[in-house]
């Protein structure tokens, strides 16, 4: 049963805690049939180089397992040899062979060794990927904004110069010591010769220790700047069957100059979800669960992600047909082939109806728009596709689509009034009701000029005025991406650069504002180098650029905006319209394919990149067609899947194999409510029977609202509005004024049907049809009747049996 | 498909009770396993135990304040111990007065501090009690002494470089020592040899009898060694847990002011090397000071982006000479010197630009004023490092590093003019001294040599490695 986000999550945490551990027993030798190794030869170029292997062995029932760290390694001459990490390292130049022994199997891997002399250490290359792997530069320690300990670094050692520069300049150079090299206090403090708050990191014996150490001897050169341009990972994804099963894995970083260099042990290793799969320092993934993680690698600015699939105990899994309504469901369903998942199977009519009813309009069916769906005689699929094609073309759809628009806009009368926001309003209803394609839509706002009241899509210009902050909206909104985070230093997770922040931004340099005639407008126009913005660094204006280039610019454009509008909008643009199918995707899912909707990026892979591309390439090859992305999504079978479970899809949340119960978002529940009880809903400053999802912003005082997570408008972040469950939440849906008004005004449904004098089997028809959306079962209907019969005053009965329904999840919920 | 209706008073409850019940349920989870140290390797006094008097003890028992005439910075005081006893007995971990000490339900130390983790306790006691040895890499072992003088196979960074009064010696840091060079750069006078590893400023006081040196091992100790100029005998104490900054003599010789990286300034009687008083009101390290002509005011400046004035009789804080507007500081100053003949003060730091300020203000503050300033010179790429006026006030050298790169110049004083940019400086300058008698000055820093130029033409007279390297290892150039 889901109550609850907050009760699953709760509820998973109890069941998961103790059984672990006492699962993860040593895994019992396995017979393998055959014996693989990654790579199939080595070359070693250069004293510093090392070089490791991945041993796979194929048992009989044909799985794969890594037996990196069990399997004997020898070599057969000295030319090289292996060290502590069991990593082939030169002697001299010459050819050799690595025999790789297991399970009474054995493969010969040449080895070749084309130069063993030492170059000199590098400070990019060698002496920031050892500050970077053993967290001098995390933002908890010397890396944070104010550094620790009157020494700082910049985040993860995005700035070389910096950090070098903090070594070597610093107080006329106290951290190295070239006199004595081992006095150095950048060697004291990690190995703690001297007190270190954070605490002891490597030893004198340890390569990082060596490393450093020479390259103090040597002079403290920074030496060659080329960074590392890539990485590549073996395996290319990892697959564990069972739990407490491993996998080590092997990262070579890519340079410039075509070398690599395997940098296994020196990359920092993350995972994403670690009630799944943990990862070591070292890079061995373990299986916790049954489930996905991914597995994120970074060093030096590169960035590579290795998603990891924990298969578990499947015993008895076959797959089963599944109808495949759409291209949707092709890509849904071979994902979960893969996962060994089997799908749920189709809700209910009377779920399907008030599902697609409460995500395409916020608000719930009727119990007259209930009864005539339930009792419609055609098949199911016919009746419910034409249900979306009547939603969709409803005026209902266009409120609440404006509603959600108006939210990533921010529209709101602190930045542009009152009047502002009723005619930005309007030009957004205006776009959803004539289904504008997406990419004017975007275009549209980007290049807006004129009086606010005129073209109230100007008014995006008025609720972010600073070119950066322009910029940071456009981009969370509109490529679903963080370029705030790039601020101040180049992005933590991603190739984002902090020069691209402000070239980016410089686009919005040319946004002129003056009053208008009237007090509440204003007047936006462009006007070249209004605001001009700095480089963070040097000071100097700096030039508009685009953080990555596609082949749909066009080079002709003039105006700054117009250049952005147009590359912004592009179908040659990979982030345009692959983040709006994204976020669609998890208005009626749940769950973006990238989730957060509006922090893609490498380090943040999708569930299922064939899902995400198709809906994407049918979006564009539809010419941006929103209410096409809607009915495509709608119409799978996915979308409208039960959310029972089986014994092999429950514990899947991230792969749409059956539906997940969604909280009614603050609007929809105050909506839904009014609805369901039939009162006529009172908000302030508006007219009765004003819906809340037909507000212009938030300021419109309803504490409920806020209480259930209303946004407040102020940054474009989906997060804005919540969905999680608290105790005020609880207390009021049991004892706040909202519900209880709105059962007990004597306009209301239950008013209404005692005064026709109903019977308590009409009034528990009723009551359920327009509560929960269905009729109901006998047995309900014999608990209702006699429960009726047991109080003095029907009205009061009634009004409990609503009550009781409406603080139920089948109520609180989308399911 | 929900339970039978029942009276709402109930249902609330048994909500409530529902929620609570996993609240509690949910922090019964999170309980996290402590993980104890392994038993069966032999305790480490270098890895192990030495980190925990680092952290927990020697604040109070070090060569600057040896509580109970204890310190605990090096093995061999540690077995010396205080006027409890010997801190250590090998084997004998119950006649151990450290052991002693920090063991019980309420050990008396640390003094007024959380005591020492139950499973730390354990550690030191399975030390004494497993023999008490050092295990202290050799390499870190300390063999240096006047005897013993250091041996270079690198030239060490040049961090301080003074003139004597009369122009003839060139004092220059070292490793461990000062090198005392005759002002030509002809030949090394003395090996001054001391116990601080960082020498980070050389004075001479006024009247030339003593050479001051500050400075100290980073995050051990902070040291004033006083060299009696005419024998070269030292005078030295400890003042701080880390190295000393800045050191300045009142023009009378009789007081001397350093700074600390504990953010305060010491103030010390020449006399008797004792501290007068600690003064503190900076919020970073300070970097550098400087006496009124009177000797009645002193001068700081720190990494917190100010210089301050305070009061030498009683310490006491009196204004800040640089703007208090928020925002108007740039980066931290880490230079300081006084003109020669007047409560004027240059100052430098992250900024570059070299800037005189006057002592004292004459007119109300107003917010968004920075009053005292004299005037800007033309910033120098990177940090300002060092500075030092010529005898007469009318003409300053100051040193810069842009990380990669270091640059000298020669500023006149009064009309902000450039005269020279000192050639040859590819790598970061910390250190520059303008000679008494005005014909050179002197550069050091990254590259461990020192430059002498002519002053008053600006080129390069002579360049020499103070110190003599008489090994070389693999891959120095």
């Amino acid at each position: 049963m889901h109550y609850s986000k907050l009760m699953t999550g709760l509820l998973a945490a109890l069941i998961c805690g103790g059984p672990i551990a006492a699962r993860s027993a040593e895994p019992a030798p396995i017979a393998i049939v055959e014996l693989q190794v990654q790579p199939t030869q080595l070359e070693l170029k250069g004293a510093g180089d090392s070089r490791r292997i991945l041993v796979t062995g194929k048992t009989a029932d044909g799985r794969y397992v890594d037996f990196s760290a069990e399997a004997q390694l020898t070599l057969a001459s000295p030319v090289a040899a292996l060290d502590e990490d069991r990593f082939v390292i030169p002697h001299t130049v010459g050819d050799t062979v690595l025999n790789v022994t297991y399970g009474g199997k054995t493969v010969a891997v040449p080895v070749k060794v084309t130069d063993s002399a030492s170059t000199p250490i590098s400070f990019v290359r060698d002496v920031l990927p050892v500050l970077t792997k053993t967290g001098c530069n995390a933002g908890a320690c010397h890396g944070g904004q104010q550094g620790k300990a009157g020494f700082k670094l910049s985040l993860r050692g995005y700035d070389p110069q910096y950090d070098y520069a903090a070594l070597t300049d610093d107080l006329a150079g106290r951290r190295f010591n070239r006199a004595q090299p081992e006095q150095s206090l950048m060697l004291l403090k990690p190995t703690q010769g001297v007190p270190h708050e954070g605490g002891f990191l490597f030893d004198e014996e340890s390569r990082y220790y060596q490393l450093v150490k020479r390259w103090i001897a040597e002079g403290c050169q920074f030496g060659t700047t080329d960074r590392v341009q890539s990485l590549e990972v073996l395996p290319k994804s990892i697959l564990l069957d069972t739990i407490g099963q491993k996998q080590s894995q092997i990262v070579i970083a890519k340079y410039a100059d075509g070398s690599t260099r395997d940098v296994s042990r020196d990359v920092v290793y993350e995972t994403s979800d670690f009630e799944k799969a943990l990862v070591d320092k070292a890079g061995n993934v373990t299986a916790v669960r049954r489930g996905e993680a991914s597995i994120l690698i970074r060093y030096e600015g590169a960035f590579i992600t290795n998603v990891c699939t924990v298969l578990g105990d499947r015993e008895g899994f076959a797959w089963k047909e599944t109808p495949e309504y759409n291209f949707v469901d092709t890509a849904v369903n071979n994902k979960l082939k893969r996962l060994k998942v089997l799908p749920s199977g189709l809700c209910t009519d009377s779920e399907f109806l008030r599902r697609i009813k409460i995500d395409l309009t916020g608000v719930p069916p009727t119990a007259v728009e209930t009864r005539a769906f339930l009792t419609d005689s055609r098949d199911s699929k016919t009746k419910r596709d034409a249900k979306v094609d009547e939603l969709l073309s409803s005026p209902d759809f266009i409120d609440f689509w404006t509603m959600k628009w108006s939210d990533l806009l921010m529209s709101n009368r602190k930045f542009i009034t009152e009047k502002g926001v009723w005619s930005f309003r309007n030009w957004i209803r205006n776009a959803i009701a004539t289904n504008v394609p997406y990419d004017q839509f975007v275009s549209d706002l980007m290049t807006a000029n004129g009086n606010t009241f005129e073209n109230p899509a100007a008014n995006y210009y008025r609720i972010s005025r600073d070119p950066k902050l322009v910029m940071e909206n456009m981009t969370q909104v509109f490529i679903g991406t963080r370029f705030m985070c790039n601020q101040c230093h180049d992005h933590p997770f991603e190739k984002w650069t902090q020069i691209q922040y402000y070239e980016l931004s410089a686009f919005f340099s040319g946004v002129g504002r003056k009053p208008g005639a009237n007090a509440e407008e204003e007047v936006i126009f462009s006007q070249p180098g209004a605001q001009v913005v700095m480089h963070p660094k040097s000071g100097q204006p700096i030039a508009a650029a685009f953080p990555y280039k596609h082949a749909g610019i066009d080079p002709n454009l003039t105006d700054p905006r117009e250049q952005l509008a147009n590359w912004l909008v592009s179908k040659e643009n990979p982030y345009f319209a692959k983040s709006l199918a994204n976020r669609y995707w998890s208005y009626f899912l749940g769950r973006g394919i990238i989730d957060p909707v509006d922090d893609i990026r490498q380090s943040n892979p999708p569930t299922n990149g064939e899902l995400l591309d198709a809906l994407t390439a049918d979006f564009m090859a539809h010419n941006f067609d929103l209410k096409h992305l809607i009915k495509t999504i709608v119409s799978s079978h996915t979308y409208q899947r039960s959310i029972e479970t089986n014994p092999f899809n429950q514990d899947d949340n991230k792969n749409y194999s059956h539906a997940a119960p969604r909280r009614l978002g603050a609007e929809q529940l105050y909506d839904a409510i009014m609805e369901a009880t039939g009162s006529p809903g009172t908000i302030p400053g508006v007219p009765p029977g004003f819906r809340a999802t037909q507000l212009p912003d938030g300021k419109v005082d309803l504490s409920f609202l806020d209480m259930f997570g209303r946004p407040p408008r102020e940054s474009p972040c989906e997060c804005e509005r919540t969905s999680e469950v608290s105790l005020s939440q609880t207390l009021n849906l049991i004892n706040g004024p909202t519900i209880g008004d709105a059962i007990a005004h004597p306009q209301a449904l239950i008013g209404r049907l005692v005064a026709e004098k109903a019977d308590s089997k009409r009034l528990i028809e009723e009551v359920y049809l327009s509560v929960v959306c269905r009729f109901p079962t006998p047995e309900e209907m014999k608990q209702g009747a006699e429960f009726l019969s047991q109080v003095t005053s029907p009205a009061e009965g009634a009004q409990d049996l609503m009550w009781a329904l409406i603080n139920s999840p089948a109520f609180l919920f989308n399911r | 498909m929900f339970d039978v209706v029942v009276a709402r008073s109930t249902r609330r409850l048994a909500t409530l009770v529902l929620i609570s019940a996993i609240t509690a349920a949910w922090a019964g989870e999170s309980v996290a396993d402590e993980t104890k140290p392994g038993a069966t390797t032999p305790v480490s006094y270098y890895r192990q135990v030495r980190p925990v008097l680092q952290r927990h003890c020697s604040g109070c028992h070090q060569p600057a304040k040896a509580g109970g005439k204890l310190v605990l910075t090096s093995f061999e005081a540690l077995q010396k111990g205080g006027e409890n006893g010997p801190g250590i007995v090998a084997g004998k971990p119950a006649d151990s007065t450290l052991v002693e000490f920090i063991s019980g339900d309420k050990p008396q130390m640390p003094l007024k501090a959380e005591p020492l983790k139950k499973a730390q306790v354990e550690l030191i006691t399975r030390w004494v009690a497993e023999g008490a040895k050092d295990d202290t890499p050799a390499a870190l072992q300390d063999h240096i002494t006047a005897e013993h003088p250091p041996i270079y196979t690198n030239p060490p960074v040049v961090t301080a470089l003074a003139y004597s009064p009369d122009s003839q010696l060139l004092a220059v840091s070292g490793f461990r020592e000062i090198l005392v060079h005759k002002a030509d750069g002809s030949g090394v006078v003395k090996r001054l040899v001391g116990r601080s590893q960082r020498i980070e400023s050389l004075e001479f006081s006024p009247d030339g009898k003593i050479l001051a040196a500050v400075g100290g091992t980073p995050s051990l100790f902070g040291e004033v060694q006083f060299w009696n100029t005419t024998d070269w005998t030292e005078r030295s104490a400890n003042f701080a847990s880390d190295v000393l900054f800045g050191g300045w003599f009142s023009d009378d010789s009789k007081l001397f002011a350093c700074g600390a990286a504990d953010n305060g300034i010491r103030l010390i009687k020449v006399e008797d090397l004792t501290l007068l008083r600690k003064m503190d009101p900076h919020s970073d390290w300070v970097l550098g000071t400087g006496f009124s002509v009177d000797g009645k005011h002193l001068v700081t400046v720190s990494r917190d982006m100010a210089m301050k004035l305070s009061i030498v009789e009683n310490g006491q804080f009196v204004d800040n000479i640089t703007s208090i507007t928020p925002g108007a500081l740039k980066g931290g100053l880490m230079a300081l010197r006084r003109h020669p003949r007047k409560d004027e003060f240059l100052t430098g730091g992250s900024d570059g630009e070299p800037k005189l300020y006057k002592m004292i203000r004459t007119q109300a503050r107003q917010i968004g004023d920075d009053f005292n300033r004299i005037r800007g010179y033309a910033p120098l790429p990177g940090r300002i490092f060092a500075l030092d006026f010529n005898a007469d006030g009318s003409k300053f050298v100051v040193g810069a590093s842009a990380a990669m790169t270091g640059s000298v110049r020669i500023y006149s004083t009064e009309d902000a003019k450039l005269l020279f940019e000192l050639p040859g400086h590819a790598r970061a300058i910390f250190a520059v001294d303008f000679r008494p008698d005005g014909a050179q000055v002197a550069t050091g820093g990254f590259d461990g040599n020192i430059r002498l130029f002519d002053a008053n033409t600006g080129m390069l007279v002579k360049q020499f490695i103070p110190v003599e390297i008489t090994q070389t290892v693999a891959g120095q150039k």
